[in-house]
């Protein structure tokens, strides 16, 4: 189990980010998670996959991220990829109504095909 | 360990006004809930409730109240789980604030205000209270299906 929380972005594509989140996402670590996104929106990166394999708990705090990210990601003909969600994110989106809203990839070519 | 329950389990923890305990806390119902009643799908969700109950807490906390500490008290028995959290803040009855309409929420791109839904959708039974003119006291219940 990850202990630690961990959060990078990196460019695969010229307008594509690949996030990659490790740990707790909760009230205390969200914050790291907005501002990989928001540097990506700064440069006017609006297709993002955020791999979340590696989430062992997710709050509605981290939650909160996507549902900020999303409208501005659809606005700019983007979207917000959940790629591998683990059972906890899975379980949290479930309960809050969020699962039908982002759309889910189970490996990195069905990620690129969902943006 | 049901049947060697003969007596309500009880556990306190003092907890900063700091996010980073919030782990901390999820910690300490985890390993109270172990062994104990509910399925470990059900203390994941137990864990959350309290998680997101606390991390209200701490949102709404003015500065005054950092010297303090929020006041966690857990209880279990073979039928239910209770968690009392009493904190010195402003009055503040959580169970006043309605649920949001999650279309609006998404729609409006808001990050915060989805605590409470989780919290009325994971517990069974949620109390407020005023102590004594200083201190506010929220009590949560999940029983063992």
């Amino acid at each position: 189990m990850a202990e630690n929380f961990k959060v990078g972005g990196k460019l695969i594509k010229s307008d594509t980010v690949l996030i990659n989140v490790q740990g707790h996402l909760d009230a205390h670590t969200f914050e790291q998670l907005d501002k990989v996104i928001n540097a990506a929106f700064n440069k006017n990166i609006f297709k993002i996959i955020v791999n979340m394999e590696k989430v062992d708990y997710i709050s509605s705090a981290g939650a909160g991220v996507f549902i900020g990210a999303l409208s501005r990601t659809q606005e700019n003909e983007g979207n917000i990829v959940l790629l591998n969600p683990s059972d906890p994110v899975t379980q949290v989106f479930d309960i809050l109504g969020l699962s039908l809203l982002f759309p889910v990839a189970e490996n990195y070519d069905e990620a690129m095909q969902s943006l | 360990m049901m049947e060697k329950m003969q007596s309500p389990i009880q556990r306190e923890m003092l907890i900063p006004y700091e996010t980073s305990y919030l782990k901390a806390v999820r910690t300490t119902i985890s390993e109270f809930l172990e062994d104990g009643p509910f399925p470990k799908s059900e203390v994941n969700l137990i864990q959350l409730a309290v998680d997101e109950a606390v991390a209200n807490i701490m949102e709404h906390s003015e500065e005054k109240q950092k010297p303090d500490s929020i006041e966690m008290c857990l209880e279990l028995d073979k039928k239910t789980f209770k968690v009392i959290l009493r904190d010195s803040g402003r009055q503040f009855d959580p169970m006043t604030v309605k649920s949001p309409d999650l279309k609006e929420h998404v729609k409006e791109g808001k990050k915060r205000g989805l605590g409470l839904l989780l919290i009325r959708q994971i517990m069974d039974e949620i109390t407020y209270s005023f102590i004594n003119g200083v201190k506010n006291e929220l009590r949560m219940i999940k029983n063992v299906k």
